[in-house]
C-alpha cells in the first residue's frame, strides 16, 4: 500500500508515520503522477479548517483520503467517503490501520470516488 | 405463478414504503404474481393493508424473497426461497453518523450478501459494480404517477419568490432548517412540507400528512423546490415537482445526477455554499429564467417512467433473476470478511478506551487504598499523642485558663 502525504505540514506527519513503521513519500501540491502512484493520501492540512480543494483530486484519483477533521467538509462525511481524526497521532494511526487491512476500506474508497464525480463533471 | 415476499421492518407511511407497496401491487395486479408483505418487526402491528400481510413467523416458502431494509436482510436466509434479493432505495449505512458505528456497519453489510440487487439510482449501481463486480444489479427507478403529478400553470411572477422545502426537519441529512434559513436570507416566502408538521421550524407555513394530489397542488403554489440534502437514494420530490413544472435549487446529492441538469431544469449549488444558494434563489426572481427552467423540468418529466413502467421493470428484474442461477457466494464472502475486519479494527479504539478507563480506575483505587492507609496511620499517631500524660495535662490547664 503506497502512502502519500500531501500538503505543507508533511514533515511532522511523515515522522509520525515512520514511528508506526509506515513508509510514505510527500509532495506539497497534488500532482497527477503522485496521486496516480498512491493508494492512500494523508492530507497534511490544518485541523478544523475548511476541506482543501486537493481533497477532491485525491478522491477522483481513487485514493483513500485520510484528512484532519474539516469544517465545512462540502458534502463529505467522515467514515463514509474518507477517514478523519482530531489529532495528527490519530491520523497516523488510521493510515497505519489502512496499510494493514486495505480491503476493509474498499467501500470508503468507492464512496469517495462517487462523491468526487459531480465535481469532476462540473470542472 | 411466482410467489414473492417483500420483507419489511414495519408497515409505515414513509416514501420508501410507498414505493414498496406500489411494486407489490403491480406484481399482484398486473403481473399476476402471488405477493405478500412479511413484517419482520415482532412488535409491529399489521394494520390495514390492501395487500396480504403476514408475520415472519408465519412465512411460507417463496420463489423470491426481497429484503427492503438492512435489518430485514438476515430474514432472507431464514426463509425457503429460490432467489434472494436486496431492494436498495438508499445506501442505508449513510443514515448513521460516525458515533453510530454498529448501525453503520450493519447497514453496510447488506452490500456483502450472496443475493441479487435491485437499486433505484445509478450511483448505487456504480458502487456495487466497484465492490461487487460479479453481483447482478438491476436499476429500477421509481415511477411517477403522471395522472397526479402533471403540468399545472405557473404562479404569476409579480409576488415575492415562494420557496418550498420538503423533508422532515429532524433528519440531519435532509438539511431542512438550513434550507429554510437560506430561503429566508434570500427574502423568500417559505413553506415546509413534512411528515410531522408539529416539528418547530422557522417557516411561513408548515404543512404535513399531504396526499399525492395535495402535494402536487402544493408544488404548483411555489416557484421553486429547494433541496439541500446531504445525500439521497434518488430524491423523488424534485422529480415530482418537475412533473408539475416547478424547477429545483439543489445540492448535488447522490441520486440527483439521474435527473437534475444545472441551468436546464435546476440550479445546482455546492454543499455548504450558503452564498451560492442565496444567489441562486435570488436569480430565480427573473421570470425568464424561471420559464426556461420550467421547460427543462417538464422535458425531464416527460422522459421519466410512470408507475406502470417502473412496476414492469421490477417484475422483469425478478424474472431475470429466476431465469439464471443464484449468485455464487465467494465474492460476497470475501466482502463479508472485509466488513467484519473493518468492524473489528474500527472497534479497537473503543476497546483501547475501555482499557484506559479500566487502568485509570485501578490506579485511582490503588491511590485511594494508599490514602486510606495513610489516613489510618495518621489517626493512630494522633490517638497516641492524645493519650500521653503531657497532652492530657495541657488540655486540663487550657480548660482552667478559659474559666478565669
Amino acid at each position: 500500500v503506497r502512502v502519500l502525504v500531501l500538503g505543507d505540514r508533511s514533515e511532522a506527519l511523515l515522522k509520525l508515520l515512520r514511528d508506526r513503521d509506515v513508509d510514505a513519500v510527500s509532495v506539497a501540491q497534488p500532482v497527477g503522477d503522485a496521486l496516480a502512484a498512491a493508494d492512500v493520501v494523508l492530507l497534511a492540512a490544518e485541523h478544523g479548517a475548511p476541506l482543501p480543494n486537493a481533497a477532491w483530486d485525491v478522491l477522483a484519483a481513487g485514493c483513500l483520503l485520510v484528512a484532519p477533521r474539516a469544517e465545512p467538509a462540502y458534502g463529505l462525511e467522515r467514515g463514509i467517503d474518507h477517514l478523519s481524526a482530531a489529532t495528527d497521532g490519530e491520523l497516523a494511526d488510521l493510515v497505519a490501520l489502512v496499510t494493514k487491512f486495505p480491503a476493509a476500506f474498499e467501500p470508503v474508497v468507492a464512496m469517495g470516488r462517487l462523491m468526487a464525480r459531480p465535481r469532476s463533471a462540473a470542472t | 405463478v411466482s410467489r414473492v415476499a417483500f420483507l419489511v421492518e414495519e408497515l409505515g407511511r414513509s416514501g420508501g414504503m410507498a414505493v414498496i407497496r406500489r411494486h407489490a401491487r403491480h406484481l399482484r395486479e398486473v403481473e399476476d404474481m402471488d405477493v405478500e408483505l412479511l413484517v419482520c418487526g415482532a412488535r409491529e402491528g399489521l394494520g390495514e393493508e390492501d395487500l396480504p400481510v403476514r408475520r415472519l413467523a408465519d412465512a411460507r416458502d417463496y420463489d423470491v424473497v426481497i429484503a427492503t431494509w438492512w435489518t430485514t436482510a438476515e430474514a432472507l436466509f431464514e426463509l425457503q426461497a429460490r432467489r434472494r434479493v436486496a431492494f436498495l432505495q438508499n445506501l442505508e449505512f449513510r443514515f448513521y453518523r460516525e458515533h453510530e458505528l454498529a448501525d453503520r456497519l450493519g447497514a453496510l453489510s447488506v452490500l456483502d450478501l450472496p443475493v441479487d440487487y435491485i437499486v433505484v439510482a445509478s450511483h448505487m449501481q456504480s458502487l456495487l459494480a466497484e465492490l461487487r463486480p460479479r453481483a447482478r444489479v438491476v436499476r429500477v427507478a421509481p415511477g411517477i404517477d403522471k395522472e397526479v403529478f402533471r403540468e399545472l400553470p405557473p404562479r404569476p411572477g409579480e409576488e415575492r419568490l415562494r420557496v418550498l422545502v420538503e423533508g422532515q426537519p429532524t433528519l440531519w441529512f435532509k438539511a431542512v432548517p438550513e434550507a429554510v434559513a437560506l430561503a429566508r436570507s434570500a427574502g423568500a416566502e417559505v413553506t415546509v412540507a413534512t411528515h410531522d408538521p408539529s416539528v418547530e421550524v422557522d417557516a411561513d407555513r408548515v404543512v404535513g400528512g399531504l396526499s399525492a394530489p395535495e402535494m402536487a397542488a402544493l408544488y404548483a403554489e411555489h416557484d421553486v423546490l429547494l433541496r439541500l440534502a446531504r445525500f439521497e437514494g434518488l430524491g423523488l420530490p424534485p422529480l415530482e415537482a418537475f412533473h408539475v413544472g416547478v424547477p429545483s435549487v439543489l445540492t448535488p446529492f447522490t441520486g440527483s445526477e439521474d435527473y437534475a441538469r444545472h441551468e436546464h431544469n435546476a440550479l445546482v449549488v455546492g454543499f455548504d455554499d450558503d452564498a451560492g444558494t442565496v444567489a441562486a434563489l435570488e436569480r430565480l426572481r427573473d421570470p425568464a429564467l424561471r420559464a426556461r427552467l420550467r421547460e427543462g423540468a417538464l422535458a425531464t418529466a416527460r422522459g421519466w417512467p410512470d408507475e406502470h413502467a417502473a412496476g414492469a421493470a421490477f417484475a422483469e428484474a425478478l424474472r431475470g433473476f429466476l431465469a439464471e442461477d443464484p449468485p455464487p457466494p465467494d465474492e460476497a464472502l470475501r466482502r463479508m470478511a472485509s466488513t467484519r475486519r473493518l468492524g473489528v479494527e474500527l472497534g479497537r479504539p473503543l476497546v483501547k478506551g475501555a482499557a484506559h478507563w479500566k487502568d485509570a480506575w485501578a490506579e485511582a483505587d490503588r491511590k485511594n487504598g494508599e490514602y486510606d492507609a495513610w489516613a489510618r496511620q495518621l489517626q493512630s499517631r494522633i490517638d497516641v499523642l492524645q493519650s500521653r500524660p503531657g497532652y492530657r495535662m495541657e488540655r486540663g490547664l487550657m480548660r482552667l485558663l478559659r474559666r478565669r
